[in-house]
């Protein structure tokens, strides 16, 4: 027991002090510290890749003690809007990050367990940004239904692209799905009924039980910046998709979209139908997008093509392969990563694009599997 | 009574090559067919059509009197024929469990709205899968089941071979499409592998099961009847007896020493 | 009726570019069976170098003392073999390393690439993001001629684009070299057992295709006298679209892809009202039809896959 309490107070030690280094990592405005945090970081990383036993450590520490690790992990999340009070922008940047982490789960349905290319996440987040917005705008439907149609909208547009793409070959698909997001991009600038390059304004904020969440939420007469009000959800929706994906991985699905990566030939004759499988994480993927999309629309409260550009895919593209493929907690640090150092590195913003192109050549050529990858699944009962 | 597979007149072209030739070919519920031939003479090409990944230009494929022609591969293995490949297709970065449990897709059922929704069916589903993987595993080798995790990228050839064999029979064969088996295996390990054969016909007696090699010990050891392909068309059938005193077939092997390819 | 043949025209010349790019990909993925993304960046790059050429030759004051045909000549060659170099070089350090990885690394790592090549165009030109006006290279002059307006830079570029095709012809069918790329992009495993050198092949098929893309660039700019650093997204996939429609791997069938994609956006845009944001669109539409009706495009892809 005593042994049990010791572990214990070591796992929230443990996680205080990320979260210490966290806070400073983002209230801090000097270059340097910045960069003194990164490295340190990374040298962390790469001492405990390279010493396997303090690793594994670890590992075991927070295994095996799995309430108190998650329970510690709930408590950080929940207070993020509290120690960011002061600066709304930074609880910004945290609901961003968990917007992208939702993308890049969902685009690692198609990447990191099908491998299959697909360059258009940008337009499933702007279909379902704009399908909400549009009906919200125009039919005063409701954030609750809108998300959901939203949703479904970009997920039939995801079936209907695969339809006839998924029967040929990869690079073919990676052209429309490309062309596709350029596509959309062209055709949300110039019809009339999106609004063109103005886009679509003044989306009313949601509402639940009367608290919009325009509006500061109070909580024990601490009064937190609107912001928190989207952050809270959104991290309700990470909660939701990390459970979706684990168990689509886990389920006989997810092993046969790893069976489809692996060798298609080989899939064929167990009997997978490889081009439903395709189809279908492309439609799962839309939906993930779709979600995000309404979510961001209704937070920024307009929405204009220039959101939803190729840029966009590139993007989360980056992310699921920095983070890992296949590996859910790695995508969503590839997430994490990507939205929060460029937001510490303003002076770079120019260079964002290039940064994020090397990195993916980097990450290909050196450690293709990405930061985190695949782990095996284990049938714990057996 | 129809015979369990056959094929009538079975070719396909590549641009304006046959490479497999009017074919005509059977086989039954319990027999064991070895299918012998130069290199490039179409047997693994033939493997190909019968099991949908190419479709024929000309021909017919009927399993238990059904026609197959035409159908895509996936569609073809829950009718009820595995096959293994040449150079060996185990799905590489996943485990050894894993690899067996997908060639069992085609007996499952779960989509992926059970898998979110309704997971205690999806999870039952998988623990039997798992169950029956690991006895068709043990059959084969006890050391392979207890490292049912490992990578199937870090197994020796020979486990390779094992694994592709098992995944096969987890779909629940009637007929098994071996392509050469024992290619690249010491005579211990080919002798092994004659013994999984008869295992095998031991526990399902009703598998058909058509062999390709070049390997003659196998051939001699384990099939009925052998048939002789050669530039993609069949040029004769009957027991080893018969065929390797053939002057066609010794013909087509010509300066290849009997026995050994 | 002339307004059609007009049309015509113009659909023809927008197809000259999209054949040059689509060349590329049908001669790069017939070699290493390898679609190169960022080659539409690459062709745009082209047009960049001929940019800085001329400018340096300008700063050096070369542009007074030489015939401004021969400049422009010496200029556009000298593009097209640094272009070449370029994409080869492209190939070696980004493609090589991946020839037996699965294909998704390949395909994600040319659009990476491409990315940084346009990311790097646009932060190396001041004010890169705008469009950058092109030198005057080909004659503004123009004639009408049965109600037909014929600008001499339109028939300039259509005969360039037809001389390169033929010379291209001529180097693949005819020369050694020819021949050995014909051998890979048949079967590669025989072509190394023939003693072709496959690394060198490979790297004079790129010269080639990237020096025929960068003409694409350089006409591109030439003919609307300014040159963006992100035409090289949209020419890619317009190339690569011909290349489908076409059947990738044949290089004769970019060619007549390339022509039915300028004819089908020229027409899409003169003759259906409000159609000229859409033209992109019609040209998508055009490369869907084909992969679900005839993926192996109009003459035929080439694709062997060993089971």
């Amino acid at each position: 027991m005593r042994n049990k309490i010791i572990q214990s107070i070591l796992i929230l030690c443990i996680e205080a002090l990320f979260y210490g280094l966290f806070i400073t990592f983002m209230f801090t405005e000097r270059m340097w510290k910045v960069v003194a945090l990164i490295l340190g970081l990374i040298g962390l990383a790469i001492y405990l890749s390279r010493w396997e036993k303090a690793a594994q450590t670890l590992a075991m520490l927070f295994k095996g003690m799995k309430v108190v690790s998650v329970f510690g992990f709930v408590l950080i999340i929940l207070s993020i809007p509290f120690v960011f009070k002061s600066s709304p922008y930074l609880i910004h940047i945290c609901l961003m990050a968990g917007l992208y982490s939702i993308l890049a789960i969902g685009l690692n349905f198609q990447l990191g367990s099908t491998n299959v290319v697909n360059f258009a996440t940008a337009a499933s987040y702007g279909i379902g940004a704009y399908t909400s917005a549009l009906l919200a705008v125009h039919f005063q439907l409701s954030f609750w239904a809108g998300i959901w149609i939203a949703g479904a909208v970009a997920s039939l547009f995801g079936f209907l692209l695969g339809f006839p793409c998924m029967k040929t070959k990869d690079y073919y698909l990676s052209l429309v799905t490309i062309a596709f997001g350029l596509i959309i991009y062209l055709l949300l600038n110039n019809l009339a009924w999106t609004g063109g390059p103005n886009g679509v304004p003044n989306i009313p904020a949601p509402s639940i039980g009367g608290h919009s969440f325009k509006s500061p939420l109070v909580f024990l007469g601490i009064s937190l910046p609107f912001q928190s009000n989207y952050f809270y959800f959104v991290v309700l929706l990470v909660v939701g998709a990390i459970v979706v994906a684990h168990r689509l991985h886990h389920s006989r699905t997810g092993l046969t979209w790893n069976a489809i990566r692996e060798d298609e030939i080989a899939a064929r004759c167990q009997g997978i139908d490889v081009t439903w499988y395709k189809i279908l994480a492309f439609g799962i993927d839309a939906f993930f997008g779709g979600v995000a999309g309404t979510v961001y629309a209704y937070y920024v409260g307009f929405i204009s093509p220039e959101n939803f550009h190729f840029v966009v895919s590139v993007v989360v593209v980056t992310m699921v392969i920095l983070g890992g493929m296949d590996n859910v907690f790695g995508v969503i640090i590839g997430a994490i990563l990507l939205t929060l150092l460029p937001e510490k590195f303003r002076a770079f913003e120019d260079f964002r694009l290039l940064i994020y192109g090397v990195i993916v050549l980097g990450v290909l050529m050196v450690r293709p599997q990405g930061l985190f990858p695949q782990k095996m699944r284990v049938y714990l009962k057996r | 009574m129809s015979h369990l597979l056959e094929t009538i007149e079975l070719t396909i072209h590549f641009g304006g090559l046959a490479a497999v030739n009017k074919v005509d070919f059977h086989i039954d519920e319990g027999e064991v067919i070895g299918l012998i031939g130069p290199n490039g003479s179409g047997k693994t090409t033939f493997f190909n059509l019968l099991t949908g990944i190419y479709r024929p230009t000309v021909g017919q494929i009927l399993y238990r009197g059904e026609n197959l022609t035409g159908l895509p591969a996936f569609k073809i293995t829950k009718k009820g024929i595995a096959r293994t490949f040449q150079n060996n297709r185990l799905f590489l970065n996943l485990s050894v469990l894993d690899n067996i449990l997908i060639g069992m897709h085609s007996h499952q059922s779960s989509t992926w709205f059970d898998a979110i929704f309704r997971r205690s069916v999806a999870e039952q589903e998988i623990e039997r899968g798992v169950e029956k993987s690991l006895s068709l595993l043990g059959q084969f080798s006890e050391e392979l089941a207890e490292n049912r995790y490992k990578r199937a990228a870090d197994l020796s050839q020979a486990d390779r071979r094992k694994v592709e064999i098992c995944r096969a029979l987890a779909s629940d064969p009637k007929l098994l499409l071996l392509d050469e088996p024992s290619a690249g295996m010491t005579p211990e390990e080919t002798e092994a592998l004659m013994a999984d054969i008869e295992k095998v016909r031991k526990t399902q007696p009703e598998i058909a099961i058509v062999i390709i090699e070049h390997d003659m010990t196998v051939i001699k050891g384990v099939a009925g009847r052998v048939s002789v392909f050669n530039y993609g068309s069949k040029i004769t059938e009957g027991t080893y007896a018969q065929i390797s005193s053939n002057e066609e077939v010794l013909e087509a092997y010509l300066g290849k020493e009997e026995g050994h390819a | 009726m002339a307004e059609v043949i007009q049309q015509i025209m113009n659909g023809l010349l927008m197809g000259c570019t999209y054949t040059l790019i689509g060349i590329g990909f049908s001669l790069f993925f017939g070699a290493l069976n390898v679609v190169h993304f960022s080659h539409g960046d690459v062709s745009i790059l082209g047009a960049f170098i001929i940019l800085i050429l001329y400018g340096l030759a300008k700063t050096l004051g070369i542009t007074a003392s030489f015939p401004p045909l021969l400049l422009t000549l010496l200029i556009v060659v000298l593009t097209m073999a640094i272009t070449g170099m370029i994409g080869a070089g492209f190939e070696r350090v980004v493609i090589k390393p991946f020839r037996q990885a699965p294909l998704l690394m390949v395909l994600v790592a040319t659009v990476a690439l491409g990315i940084v090549i346009r990311e790097t165009i646009r932060l190396s030109f001041p004010h890169g993001s705008n469009p950058q006006i092109f030198p005057r290279l080909l004659p503004q002059a123009s004639f009408m001629m049965g109600g037909i307006l014929f600008r001499v830079d339109s028939l300039l570029i259509f005969g360039m684009t037809v001389l390169l095709i033929i010379l291209m012809f001529l180097f693949i069918q005819k020369t050694r070299m020819g021949a050995n790329i014909r051998a890979i992009s048949q079967d590669m495993e025989a072509a190394k057992m023939m003693g072709i050198n496959m690394d060198r092949t490979v790297a004079v098929t790129f010269i080639l295709g990237s020096a025929l893309g960068a003409v694409a660039g350089i006409l591109i700019g030439a003919y609307n006298n300014i040159i963006r650093f992100d035409l090289g997204l949209m020419g890619g996939v317009k190339g690569f679209s011909a290349a489908v429609v076409g059947g990738l791997g044949n290089v004769y069938g970019a060619i007549i892809g390339g022509l039915i994609l300028g004819l089908v956006e020229t027409f899409a845009v003169a003759f259906i009202p409000g159609g000229t944001p859409y033209a992109d669109v019609f040209s998508f539409l055009v490369v869907i039809f084909f992969l679900i009706f005839r993926p192996s495009g109009i003459l035929g892809e080439r694709v062997f896959e060993k089971v």
